[in-house]
């Protein structure tokens, strides 16, 4: 590196990186494919190669919800729009685990959770059963 | 075209250019844990601090400590906080300035991410982007306002010196074909030309954020 650039300046370019087409392609062969290696080094990551394994996975899945159509393209735009969509997404995931776990246990539910106990059991114990020579 | 409009595209492109560099230079430094650079012709490597040498930082933090600790010129933060609340500067209100204006840009982002969410048109959501960036120039001003105003705290300087000495004992220089310790000690690199010693300290930072105790 020829001139020094202050440690923001440094976070900024890593997710400029992260966000590229040759990183984010390298990324998903790396998840898919076995054996392509994404660093030099095979262990002991910096704490900024840890930073941009979190990156390349936050745009990844930006990319995802673009593929998908939850949110159009202008979310990668700049990085107050990916920001802000991604603590948005996270809160509502929040908002509805929360509203899930906080609803009433009606008797339909109740039914449905004690037949599927019963089915698992059912397989688990017919398996065995027929198998038995 | 004139003068005034052939220096903007020069500087223009000088500012592409050189961002583009920095962006090799960054994902140069992510690719591996160790850095090499060069300056006035000798070959410099930093390493990605061993098991023994956090140890031995750790070490000599504590020694430090105890040494800056005797230091009536020195004070803890504790110490300079109530110094500056007797001056009418109050540290816990830039503290909670600061949570006000996150809880202010959070409410934005949720604005902005449902806006985004929904497909509505640019101009909507750039009215929440200004709304966020004023919010971070406030935020920034006041960590620098923090930071300049416990500079001088004892913990500070050690923090200072935790990396300084860092730097010194993961530096190393070719010689030959064979890497060896930058410098017989700690003095020796201390008095060392500015300009490497800044580049040392600095790229150290880099490559062994986060691995060492502060205080």
């Amino acid at each position: 590196m020829s001139s020094l650039i202050s440690y923001d300046k440094v976070t900024n370019l890593l997710r400029k990186i992260a966000k590229s087409n040759y990183w984010q392609s390298l990324y998903a062969q790396s998840k898919e494919v076995g054996g392509i290696q994404l660093f030099k080094n095979t262990f002991d990551f910096t704490d900024l190669q840890v930073e941009f394994l979190n990156e390349l996975s936050y745009y990844h899945s930006i990319y995802y919800d673009i593929a998908t159509n939850e949110v159009d393209e202008r979310v990668l735009d700049n990085d107050i729009y990916t920001d802000s969509y991604t603590f948005y997404k996270q809160n509502k995931r929040k908002k509805d685990r929360k509203k899930k776990e906080e609803e009433p246990v009606t008797s339909y539910h109740k039914s449905q959770a004690q037949e599927n106990i019963v089915n698992k059991n059912q397989w688990v114990f017919t398996k065995v059963k027929g198998t038995n020579p | 075209m004139e003068e005034q409009q052939i220096v903007e595209k020069v500087e223009k492109i000088k500012k592409e250019s050189d961002e583009l560099m920095q962006t090799d230079n960054v994902a140069e430094l992510v690719k591996n844990n160790v850095l090499e650079f060069e300056y006035l012709n000798k070959k410099y490597r930093i390493n990605k601090p061993t098991f023994e040498q956090k140890q031995q930082v750790n070490q000599e933090r504590m020694k430090k400590f105890v040494i800056m600790l005797k230091d009536p010129t020195l004070v803890m933060e504790a110490d300079l906080i109530k110094l500056y609340e007797s001056r009418g500067i109050s540290i816990k209100e830039l503290d909670d300035k600061f949570n006000l204006l996150k809880k202010q840009r959070e409410d934005y982002a949720m604005k902005l991410g449902k806006a985004l969410e929904d497909k509505r048109p640019t101009e909507e959501l750039e009215v929440f982007k200004k709304e966020i960036e004023k919010v971070i120039v406030d935020q920034s001003e006041i960590i620098m306002r923090k930071s300049i105003l416990l500079d001088a705290s004892l913990e500070s300087q050690i923090n200072v010196f935790v990396y300084t000495y860092l730097a010194y004992l993961i530096a190393e220089i070719k010689v030959g074909e064979e890497w060896q310790k930058a410098w017989a000690n700690y003095d020796d690199f201390l008095k060392e030309d500015e300009e490497l010693v800044n580049k040392v300290v600095w790229y150290s930072t880099l490559i062994s954020k986060n691995e060492v105790n502060l205080s």
